[in-house]
């Protein structure tokens, strides 16, 4: 139970850390995303982005984490059988802190000021 | 929850008024000539540029601590990233010092102008900031060659440092 806290915290907290560092892109993207975030956004954005990269090394860090916890091997407990819904859960918040991650990593190169 | 925060914390002042360009740079011109023995500091900036907002809070901000007697600072807002003159009001609040000339220069004029007198290769000039002494005279179709500029773009230059930029000013008061 404990073990499962710690990999949905470092999900959460990979997610949190992404999409801060997805964020920090947005703050010369063009007019669609001003209209969205608005002055103090955009500003917020261009503030935040000197520690873009810190975002992604805290997110890639904490993702580390999760999948090492989530997926290694347990004592007597060997293949989808011992998979079970709140393993699964857990597992699918992973993934969704991993693709979070490679967009704040990737986005830079599809939005240019 | 921390950009938002962020975003909270941003001091933000009032809304200024501007003036709007039209199809000539004369009145910036006039403007410029008139601070004459002053150091004047230009920006050419996007009010939807999240980095141009930023380098424009900070440059005003360094200008904001000095003598207003002895610097004038131009805030040229500028149509790059779709900016649009309905966004200028909200930009202007980014910049701290209540005396700035503030300008909508819808026709990019100034952008093309500069990239001449820069030298810029690549593109209009824009999210740049640039310092003039007190002896500097606006008397052609160009504006004069700034004493010192930064900018936040990737044409060849100094990348903007606010404080760096402050001590600049300073040095030519």
């Amino acid at each position: 139970m404990k073990q499962g806290s710690v990999v949905v915290g470092s999900s959460l907290g990979a997610i949190a850390s992404g999409l801060v560092a997805a964020a920090t892109t947005f703050c010369c993207a063009g007019p669609a995303v001003f209209a969205l975030l608005g002055t103090s956004g955009v500003l917020a954005a261009a503030r935040l982005e000197p520690y873009r990269m810190y975002f992604i090394l805290a997110s890639i860090a904490l993702l580390v984490i999760g999948f090492w916890l989530a997926y290694r091997p347990k004592g007597g407990c060997i293949g989808k059988a011992c998979t079970t819904t709140s393993a699964k859960v857990t597992r699918a918040l992973l993934w969704i802190a991993a693709l979070t991650t490679v967009a704040a990593i990737v986005l830079p190169n599809f939005v240019r000021g | 929850m921390l950009l938002l925060s962020i975003t909270a914390c941003n001091r933000m002042g009032t809304e200024a008024s501007y003036v709007v360009m039209g199809n000539t740079s004369e009145v910036v011109r006039k403007a410029f000539n008139a601070d004459a023995g002053k150091v004047r500091v230009v920006m050419l900036v996007s009010p939807t540029c999240g980095m141009c907002l930023k380098g424009a809070s900070e440059v005003s901000q360094q200008i904001a601590k000095v003598d207003g007697k002895k610097v004038s600072l131009y805030a040229v807002w500028v149509p790059r990233l779709g900016g649009r003159e309905k966004d200028v009001p909200a930009a202007t609040r980014v910049v701290a010092d209540p005396f700035t000339r503030e300008y909508w220069d819808g026709n990019d004029l100034l952008g093309v102008a500069y990239r001449r007198v820069l030298g810029w290769k690549d593109d209009d000039a824009w999210d740049v900031y640039m310092v003039y002494g007190p002896r500097a005279q606006w008397t052609g179709d160009l504006p004069p060659t700034p004493d010192f500029y930064m900018h936040q773009d990737a044409e060849p230059g100094l990348r903007l440092d606010a404080s760096v930029f402050g001590a600049k000013v300073k040095e030519l008061m």
